[in-house]
């Protein structure tokens, strides 16, 4: 790109023809060589992404299309894996799920990352312990601290179990409890997910001018109002990004439901990742699997894009 | 300079393929070594130190052959062993359930091993489980060998039936229903303080609901598999009677999996479960005083849930690789390992040869083979997991949270495996 500016404005400066052609051939000969040598350098990335991305959503795509149950005959079937989805029960209670998870979860972690945020961009006593204890589940693998939250609210053995039942409260038969199972994996979900979005609106508040919030106090502005009109703003291309990333692992949702619910009880909590992952890895119907796998994309990209045309008209620079 | 970019470039380039690339044939033999097998299972309860130091005593006994084994817990292992053996990458040896059979064989990864029981093959039949030798064929094809046998019995324990006033285990179901309901504490103050009659797991577990729908004449699916029972009267009648007792009289939390069942056992918190001989290890550590009876009779007849666990061979194994296989099954299965093996586990031995004074030493072992008419839950077909996983588990769940009515769901179920049946 730079290297075509600068062309352009030699062009303008203009001297004699001959001179001029000759320059711009060499320049010609040297900008193919950097592109010859750039893509060099990307081809073993591009190489990589090509064989573990490209060629398996390609495959997939083609697979879909297919009757694929790892016997000796695959035919090709059309559009069928795609009609029978229309039909199929266990589909769209995934569908609603997923629906119902993310826009429980999405917001919820996004608000509460931005008021954690606010409260630990302030000098406090042990902040730097508070944000680490928010970023801590992050960190870890959410296998296992699934695994630990299953025991924990466990209705048998569970201690949190035994605190909330000396509180009175009662959470019945825990995970086993369709009711109790699908607000459990969001809780996780949203203690996972929170400290991450956390430290995106921590660095998107530090990079706010200092001079911009001191001028609104000069002017006098309330708390609420300097919230609402300078840093609200300020922070919208962070919130364009964890609004599309909340979103995009709300969908994605897997771990802590395959390890706490395994989709249970009776599909309840299962989502379209864990739908696509039991009729794949599970019944081994590969062509319904890529075929909910691809509607599964499109999804996610057309709301990725809403999003992002949504925010990008809110983006503002002082 | 353009060389050095150049060749700097391709170099990276050729670094990333090799890093792509997956290693070398590591498994073949070389040709002086002793030829190494590979073999998956998912013993990883207290079985397991007995049947490592098994499969280590069969590799120090001789030179050629060197058993490589894996055990991870088997809803993983069955998760990875299609796509391994999709990918050329599969054991040579795979321990599975006699249900699973089917889905393996019908897709071609597992070998025939019709010659395991010629007169100049490793194994006798008349001295294994008939059972099992049965359960290893599949469309008139022999596809595996014994590895352990069994049945589920009724665990029960001692303190929580005293407590009770009950000094007897129950004979017959309806008995079973009311010991439970009369030893069933549940305390609304502490969950976590409730103690239950009967554990009664509906998903990855020895599944105790056949066997209670075979005592009172229904069933899961036919006997050659080719309808449904669970929407016959006696199936809908014997559903219900379960399903009052559970969320009427609490004798079972619902929805337990396997492993939540025998914790509640382990623990002290249920008084009794019906499982397989593994979990008799675990209850001696615990220190709960229990007994084993065989799980009590219906109106209609008594079955024990049969559990057996057979070896087979990977498709793609080279003949050196079929040899070691063969010798370590014909070790496996000698009167020395199956001793050791039914002593160290509670299993009852693999031979019917093995005389009971031999076992003294684990009485456990003895009860379990008192078993009273093991019968298998599996039908022999390819679509069993599935069926058993999004249809018999979920509407057995939906039954017992009370989330529709009795026969309705079992209509709807049986419906629903008629027409997957009909279109495999």
């Amino acid at each position: 790109m730079s290297t075509r500016t600068a062309t352009a404005a030699t062009v303008t400066s203009g001297p004699s023809r001959p001179a001029e052609r000759r320059r711009r051939r060499r320049r010609g000969a040297i900008e193919r060589r950097r592109t010859r040598a750039a893509l060099l350098f990307l081809s073993p990335a591009f190489l990589v992404l090509g064989v573990f991305v490209f060629w398996p959503i390609l495959s997939a795509l083609i697979t879909s299309f297919t009757n694929d149950r790892y016997l000796d005959t695959v035919d090709w079937v059309g559009l069928a894996n795609y009609r029978r989805l229309l039909d199929d029960e266990r589909f769209w209670t995934a569908l609603e799920n997923t629906a119902v998870y993310t826009l429980v979860t999405a917001p919820v972690s996004v608000a509460l990352a931005l008021g954690l945020a606010l409260l630990l961009n302030q000098r406090l006593p042990a902040r730097g312990l508070l944000r680490a204890a928010i970023f801590l589940p992050w960190v870890v693998s959410l296998g296992i601290s699934a695994i630990a939250w299953s025991a924990l609210i466990d209705p048998q053995i569970g201690m949190l179990t035994s605190w909330l039942s000396s509180l009175g409260i009662s959470i019945g038969d825990g995970l086993r409890d369709p009711s109790v199972a699908m607000p459990a994996v969001m809780f996780v979900g949203i203690w996972r997910n929170v400290g991450f979005f956390m430290v995106m609106y921590l660095a998107g508040l530090q990079q706010i001018p200092q001079h911009l919030r001191e001028a609104a106090l000069l002017d006098g502005a309330s708390a609420v109002k300097r919230f609402r009109h300078v840093t609200w703003p300020l922070l919208a291309n962070t919130t364009m990004f964890v609004v599309i990333i909340a979103a995009i692992f709300a969908f994605q949702a897997f771990d802590q439901i395959y390890v706490m619910t395994g989709g249970g009880p009776f599909f309840q909590t299962e989502t379209l990742v864990m739908l696509i992952y039991g009729t794949a890895v599970l019944d081994y119907d590969l062509g319904y699997a890529t075929a909910i796998s691809w509607v599964l994309v499109v999804i996610v990209l057309t709301l990725s894009l809403i999003q992002m045309r949504f925010f990008s008209k809110r983006a503002v620079e002082y | 300079m353009r060389k050095k970019t150049l060749v700097a470039a391709i170099t990276l380039c050729c670094a990333s393929l090799v890093a792509c690339s997956g290693g070398g044939d590591d498994d073949a033999a070389s040709s002086d070594g002793p030829v190494t097998i590979t073999f998956w299972n998912g013993f990883t309860s207290s079985d397991r130190p007995v049947l490592e130091r098994l499969v280590e005593e069969f590799n120090q006994s001789q030179d050629d052959y060197t058993v490589d084994m894996t055990i991870t817990p088997w809803d993983t292992m069955y998760q990875q062993l299609m796509p391994a053996y999709q990918a050329g990458e599969g054991p040579t040896l795979v321990a599975m359930d006699p249900a699973r059979l089917p889905g393996y064989a019908t897709r071609g990864v597992l070998a025939p091993m019709d010659d395991l029981y010629q007169p100049d093959g490793p194994l006798d039949p008349e001295v294994l489980p008939q059972a099992s030798v049965e359960a290893t064929v599949f469309e008139d094809t022999q596809y595996g060998a014994p590895m352990s046998a069994g049945a589920g019995m009724l665990y029960w324990n001692k303190t929580l039936f005293a407590n009770a006033g009950l000094t007897e285990p129950p004979t017959t179901l309806e008995q079973m229903a009311d010991y439970a309901a009369q030893i069933t504490r549940i305390d609304p103050a502490d969950e976590t303080k409730s103690v239950y009659g009967i554990a009664l797991p509906d998903h990855e577990s020895l599944s105790p609901w056949p066997v209670l729908l075979w005592a009172d004449g229904g069933g899961i699916y036919d006997d050659d598999s080719s309808r449904s029972l669970l929407a016959e009267p006696e199936t809908v009648e014997a559903m219900e009677f379960w399903t009052d007792r559970i969320r009427n009289d609490n004798i079972s939390p619902v929805g337990l999996s396997g492993a939540d069942a025998d914790a509640l056992l382990l623990g002290g918190r249920a008084a009794m479960h019906i499982a397989g001989p593994w979990l008799s290890t675990g209850l001696e550590e615990a220190g709960i005083d229990y007994g084993v009876v065989p799980v009590p009779a219906g109106s209609e007849g008594q079955f024990s849930p049969a559990v057996s666990v057979n070896i087979h061979l990977d498709a793609d194994a080279s003949e050196a690789e079929k040899e070691a296989s063969y010798a370590f099954l014909e070790y496996w299965n000698t009167t020395e390992v199956q001793t050791q093996w039914a002593v160290g586990t509670s299993y009852p031995p693999n031979r019917s040869d093995i005389p009971a004074e031999d076992l003294a030493e684990n009485p456990t072992s003895v009860a379990f083979t008192e078993a009273v008419n093991p019968k298998f839950y599996q039908a022999g077909l390819m679509d069993f997991a599935d069926l058993e996983r999004n249809v018999v588990t979920p509407t057995i769940q939906r039954i017992l949270a009370g989330d529709g009515d009795v026969q309705d769901l079992l209509e709807q179920a049986a419906e629903q495996i008629d027409g997957q049946l009909g279109a495999s």
